[in-house]
């Protein structure tokens, strides 16, 4: 008899044991480190991609639902307007351009992430001669299904006052007016 | 000696039971989904920021923001931190006649409720004494992040004129 009560209070004991285990977890584990660093890499692969100069590979970093908002022009908000966008881009004669990331933050769900950072491109104008360019963009990213982060908006802009005059093929980076300094969106 | 038994499988047995109601029963304490009322928050934080805005009050237009924002604008480097964004506010506050809209914006909220992302459109309107009006649109992404008192605050506000 006192090993029989003896053997229940264990199962009690152990099954006290699972149920805290189980239940009694505060919070989904904190992976934002782990998924702050993945974002970070596929941009860093991102900007390793570009070199190659190829639509195809530029774009797969985009999520299916991404929409591109490039600088002197309108959003793209579908597969066809965003593969026109970075063909002009990988367009432009004489073409070099790459970007490093500041910052990556993720969500502590692991669902959204966002980076932003700095980017150089060089490109020939009108003439043929190499002008540069630089500035900074912003990007959110969402985790899909297979677990790997695409990015979903993607925009940049100039810190150049006035950006070098266009090549005939430039469509994206040039095109600057001289209008009158604008300081914020709202 | 039997009865013991079964004393004991009866102990298992309802403990199984209490475990599996147990779990099932606690709403597993993280997905409580609180985006519906975070995307009207971020949304009328973002109205009361336009509204600071738009009357030139650049203290309360900066309490909007992170300690430690950043702000991207073309034409000018990466503005980072909120003295910096105080001298990047003031020459645009005091452009004649400025009126800021923003439209189709879009919000989505992480799961965790702690980050968010905004995008959408605006549009810079400016009058000179003269009557003579300039307008410029673009789009804009904006990060907000939810802070420790349940605010949301811009951590990353970003434009690209459409011109």
């Amino acid at each position: 008899m006192p090993r029989f009560r003896t053997l229940s209070l264990m199962s009690a004991a152990m099954f006290a044991a699972l149920f805290f285990n189980a239940c009694s977890k505060p919070q989904p584990a904190d992976n934002r480190a782990a998924d702050s660093a993945a974002v970070q890499k596929a941009d860093e692969d991102w900007s390793a991609a570009a070199q190659a100069k190829q639509a195809d590979a530029w774009v797969a970093f985009y999520a299916d639902d991404a929409v591109v908002l490039p600088p002197n022009d309108k959003m793209a908000t579908n597969k066809d307007a965003i593969r026109k966008t970075i063909t002009d881009l990988l367009a432009l004669p004489g073409l070099s351009v790459s970007w490093q990331t500041t910052k990556a933050e993720a969500a502590r769900s692991g669902d959204l992430a966002y980076t932003y950072g700095t980017y150089e491109l060089t490109s020939d104008d009108a003439s043929g001669k190499p002008t540069s360019d630089h500035g900074k963009y912003s990007e959110v990213w969402k985790k899909q299904a297979n677990g790997s982060w695409k990015c979903i908006v993607d925009m940049w802009s100039s810190d150049l006052r006035v950006a070098p005059a266009p090549a005939p093929k430039r469509k994206h980076h040039a095109e600057k007016s001289s209008r009158k300094r604008r300081h914020h969106a709202r | 000696m039997r009865g013991n038994r079964s004393v004991s499988l009866v102990v298992v047995a309802s403990l199984a039971v209490a475990l599996i109601a147990g779990c099932s029963q606690v709403p597993a304490p993280a997905p409580v989904n609180t985006r519906k009322a975070d995307e009207a928050a971020i949304r009328a934080a973002g109205d009361a920021l336009g509204a600071a805005f738009e009357a030139k009050d650049i203290e309360k237009s900066l309490s909007f923001y992170v300690d430690d924002p950043v702000l991207f604008v073309p034409k000018v480097p990466a503005v980072i931190g909120k003295d910096a964004l105080r001298k990047a506010f003031q020459p645009f506050m005091s452009l004649p006649g400025l009126k800021a809209t923003t439209s189709d914006l879009i919000i989505d909220v992480a799961q965790s409720g702690d980050l968010a992302f905004e995008r959408g459109s605006f549009t810079n309107t400016i009058t000179d004494a003269k009557g003579k009006t300039t307008t410029e649109s673009g789009k804009l992404v904006i990060v907000w992040k939810k802070q420790a008192d349940g605010s949301w605050k811009v951590a990353a506000d970003t434009n690209a004129d459409d011109q």
